[in-house]
């Protein structure tokens, strides 16, 4: 009997010794795990295996506990010619991994049955499947044994192929050389009294782009003869793989986008002349693939064009290292945060900056930072240090979003009229800065729980809206005004973050609440510096062909506050303290669709609404035209831009 | 006890009509059977433990107008029968690195996620309404995932002599004899199968009152689908067609599949590459983490 036959017996003793006995959770009569009398030969166990594992009948532990008898069948059972059928060596691994799934405390059994399948088919792989449990089960020299008989099985057929004269034999012969070197040097390792190295990698098709390898080697053909994969059969997993072909981003790509827009205010501003501003918007962006790792490189130039004057800057979005370790991923640089699964507003969203100079066009900055992340299945935890605070970028003095508010002062002589109020500087001084002094750091935990994502955060830094107070800096009273300087703060603050979001059936869910812990400014900013919880909550729906083809997607969101006092200041960091924002979008096909969003303060009457038109010329040109709509009282965030209403053209080419 | 023996009599008897009735009820005719057998098969024949793809996608309005998409797909098949999948858009610009990662579950929704890069988010999506377009073709999600044989009748209607789309060997350009040209066509029979859904979920997962298969008997691939909406009118139609066989695997597949709606809208993808098999696939690719580094 040769050795890998009296392995398969001894395993089939054992098994059946397993079985009889009783000691596996299954409990099953020991005739369950006997092949049906119909099953004549080795075709037909397999045929019947196969069959077994794929039907939908009962759970998957009894569909596989049917088959596994089959598959061992399929081993023990020869043809006429005395040889084992050519599936013999699929089903020495199927019935490993059953047993090895299934069946604790066997994993040596099931690491026997790869062994019978290598020594079936040299050449395959499997027999690095072996070891984990011949290890841990101290048979350590015995697996040393079995891989150097394996590797001279190899060696011995490599000189049968190399003999012959075609090419495919001696392309064989060289691959079963390989082979044996490999399974031989392993041998060698775990013979040695020396600690066991670590095995050879196996080899994966990798997350990353890696260099197209060799052709991995293929199982000879003689003496068991691989025949043409039948119909349907499950092949089992190459005995190696690599990336076929290179994915995208595996070579340094320039892409991005140029945005023209025209905004032609529809009254006159009582500060700002300019009537009509064009905006050039350039977008672009680089990522260089390094090995596994990538770096990146993002920025966005602006030029803003009105009649009096024009304004251009340019900006570094992104520009970071990102590197990848198994579950481990590292981000070094300035890089751009989005936090929340809010559609329309995130109050867990804290970390980043913005260039919100146009208040209803926001565009996120990037701010330097170092991410560390570790993700294992659905779950991760990332830990965010960020040496440098940065403020975000509001509209300034003699700007039309610049918050002219108050309009007038009391007058303090009794009798007087109003006070006109002239705001003739802003006052930053008491911004955070200097590196590391400034430093903010969050940590975020992220999940999957059945159908629902959920987000624990928390948020160590300032507010990078900031807070205004007012300083009288000169009074007339003759003259009746008085001169007004801005000042702003950013108070210290923790954010304590829960984010929910998920689907039940067709409404899309979520949930988002942040609770501001913020530090004393000691400065009149009214309730700026006091804490209070920002929550959203949030529902989506869509409704495909409502009319004709016609899709309909609508986002419906209720943003709150809970705060111990209340003032009637404006907050710009806090628009929505009790507001129903929405968004509703109408699609009449690729090219064309319609969009409706904004927000409806419901505790001071106030809202924004953006109606917008959208075409789509080709993949690369999109054009939109759109009208902004403010109202409110001019106490108010939006009221205070009721002068600000809007036809926004614009003109996107994406490369 | 004679007045019990009437009413336990009539009793029996009826458990007895009830019990041959539902036998009768299971019992599948031979149409039945035998388009259930092929539609296994079918099963089997588009099951992978991994797959990997590159394909051009067109979506062509009537007009002529096109919309083209670049994008790659990596897929696996777990030992509970689960498919997972990451798609990745290459291209055009506009949506370049967005991607879609679906996780199907076997008693639960399928998880279904899709990174935005120009947000920067990702997005879970919802995993009950399979009939809702994916990525703005004429295929649904449902249309895309593989066929639920257990949850679907399926009747042979009649079979067909089709003049033939030969299979052509892996990626060939020429025939073994150097010569260039499709290989000989023979004339293949075509098993044209009715499929009706009959669980709840399917029903709803689905939204079809019927389909048309038509489904060659030698490789078990549908060269054609017609859909069809609860008031039984053609709602699209699938025609698959440039078959090939796939690496060594045996396997076949469609390098080009057209679906076409009643309107005339159409979506046309056409596979550059297709491999099968050819190792396992790091399972941390199909993760949020992955995708949301795709750009």
């Amino acid at each position: 009997m040769t050795r890998p036959l009296r392995f398969l017996w001894i395993a089939l003793l054992l098994l059946g010794s397993l079985t009889s006995s009783g000691a596996t959770a299954e409990r099953r009569p020991a005739a369950a795990f006997r092949p049906a009398a119909d099953v004549k030969n080795a075709a037909q166990a397999w045929t019947r295996a196969q069959a077994l594992e794929s039907s939908r009948k009962g759970t998957e532990r009894a569909r596989l506990l049917a088959a596994l008898p089959y598959y061992l069948a399929v081993l023990a059972r020869t043809g006429a010619d005395g040889k084992r059928h050519p599936k013999a060596p699929e089903a020495a691994v199927r019935a490993a991994e059953i047993i090895e799934q299934e069946c604790r405390g066997k994993e040596l059994l099931a690491a026997k049955y790869y062994l019978i399948a290598a020594f079936l088919r040299p050449g395959w792989n499997v027999w690095q499947r072996a070891e984990k449990a011949h290890l841990q089960a101290g048979k350590r020299k015995q697996l040393a044994t079995q891989l150097k008989k394996l590797s001279a099985r190899a060696s011995g057929l490599a000189k049968a192929f190399a003999n012959k004269a075609t090419a495919d034999a001696r392309q064989q012969a060289e691959r079963l050389r390989t082979f044996s070197r490999e399974v031989s040097a392993r041998a060698e390792d775990l013979s040695a009294e020396r600690p066991v190295p670590p095995p050879p990698p196996a080899r994966k098709i990798p997350s990353e782009t890696q260099p197209k390898p060799e052709p991995a080697p293929e199982p000879p053909a003689d003496p068991i003869t691989k025949p043409p994969p039948e119909l349907g059969e499950r092949s089992p997993p190459g005995p190696a793989g690599e990336m076929p072909f290179e994915l995208p981003g595996s070579k340094p790509r320039l892409s991005g986008w140029l945005r023209l827009r025209d905004n032609t205010y529809l009254h006159r501003h009582p500060h700002v002349a300019a009537d009509d501003i064009k905006e050039v918007l350039l977008n672009a962006e680089l990522a260089v693939p390094l090995g596994k790792h990538t770096a990146f490189v993002s920025g966005e130039a602006n030029a803003q064009y009105a009649a009096s004057d024009s304004e251009e800057d340019a900006e570094l979005l992104e520009a970071y290292l990102d590197l990848h370790a198994g579950d481990w991923d590292l981000r070094l640089g300035q890089q751009v945060f989005s936090w929340g699964s809010g559609k329309l507003f995130n109050p867990t969203d804290n970390l980043g900056p913005w260039r919100s100079v146009d208040p209803l066009d926001p565009q996120r900055r990037g701010l330097p930072a170092a991410l560390i992340r570790y993700s294992h299945g659905p779950f991760s935890i990332e830990g965010i240090y960020m040496p440098a605070f940065e403020r975000t970028e509001l509209p300034k003095l003699g700007q039309r979003f610049f918050i002219y508010y108050p309009d007038t002062l009391e007058n303090p002589l009794p009798g007087g009229d109003a006070l006109t109020v002239n705001f003739i500087d802003e006052d930053y001084s008491a911004e955070p800065g200097g590196l590391f002094e400034s430093n903010q750091q969050a940590v975020r935990l992220r999940a999957s729980v059945g159908t629902w994502d959920v987000a624990l955060s928390y948020f160590r830094g300032y507010e990078n809206i900031a807070l205004t107070a007012g300083r009288i800096t000169d009074l007339d009273l003759a003259n009746e005004t008085v001169d007004l300087e801005a000042r702003y703060f950013f108070p210290r603050q923790s954010v304590y973050g829960l984010d929910l979001s998920g689907w039940l059936g067709k409404l899309g869910l979520h949930m988002e609440v942040a609770f501001f812990d913020i530090d004393d400014t000691g400065e009149d900013v009214g309730i700026g510096d006091q804490d209070y919880t920002a929550y959203v909550v949030g529902a989506e729906w869509s409704i495909e062909d409502l009319i004709g083809e016609h899709d309909l997607q609508l986002s419906l969101e209720y943003a709150g506050e809970i705060k111990d006092d209340e003032d009637d200041r404006i907050y710009i960091n806090r628009i929505y303290m009790d507001a129903l924002l929405f968004r509703l979008q109408y699609t009449v096909d690729y090219r064309l669709s319609f969009e409706v969003r904004g927000a409806v303060n419901l505790d001071n009457e106030s809202s924004h609404t953006h109606l917008e038109a959208r075409y789509r010329w080709s993949d690369n040109w999109v054009a939109t035209l759109g009208v902004d709509l403010l109202d409110g009282p001019e106490d108010t965030f939006f009221g205070a831009y009721d002068s600000n209403d809007r036809l926004v053209a614009t003109v996107r080419f994406s490369f | 006890m004679n007045k019990y023996v009437l009413p336990l009599g009539l009793l029996l008897a009826v458990a007895a009509i009830s019990s041959s009735a539902e036998k009768e009820k299971k019992k599948e005719s031979e149409p039945e059977r035998m388009a259930r057998a092929a539609m296994k098969k079918h099963y089997l024949q588009m099951t992978d433990k991994q797959l990997i793809t590159k394909a051009w996608m067109n979506i062509v309005e009537r007009n002529g107008r096109k919309q083209t998409r670049h994008m790659w797909r990596m897929s696996e098949t777990n030992k509970k029968d689960e498919e997972r999948y990451v798609v990745v858009f290459d291209s055009p610009p506009a949506i370049r690195h967005t991607a879609v990662l679906l996780l199907e579950h076997r008693g639960r929704d399928d998880d279904t996620w899709v990174y935005l890069p120009a947000i920067r988010k990702t997005m879970r999506i919802s995993g009950t309404n399979l009939r809702q377009s994916w990525a703005g073709t004429e295929f649904s999600y449902k249309d895309l995932k593989r066929e639920s044989v257990s949850a679907n009748r399926y009747v042979l209607v009649k079979t067909e002599k089709q003049a033939g789309q030969a299979v052509k060997a892996p990626a060939a350009k020429k025939s073994p004899t150097g010569k260039k040209g499709r290989p000989k066509s023979m004339p293949t029979d075509l098993l044209v199968i009715d499929a009706f859904p009959v669980t709840k979920q399917e029903k709803a997962e689905q939204g079809y009152s019927r389909r048309r298969l038509w489904i060659r008997s030698d490789n078990y691939l549908a060269t054609r689908i017609e859909y069809y909406n609860k008031r039984n009118k053609l709602l699209k139609t699938l025609v698959a067609s440039d078959l090939r066989h796939v690496g060594k695997t045996g396997k076949v597949r469609a390098y080009k599949s057209t679906m076409t709606n009643r309107k005339g809208r159409r979506t046309e993808v056409r596979f550059e590459e297709i491999h099968i098999n050819e190792g396992d696939i790091d399972d941390r690719i199909f993760t949020r983490r992955y995708i949301e580094r795709s750009r």
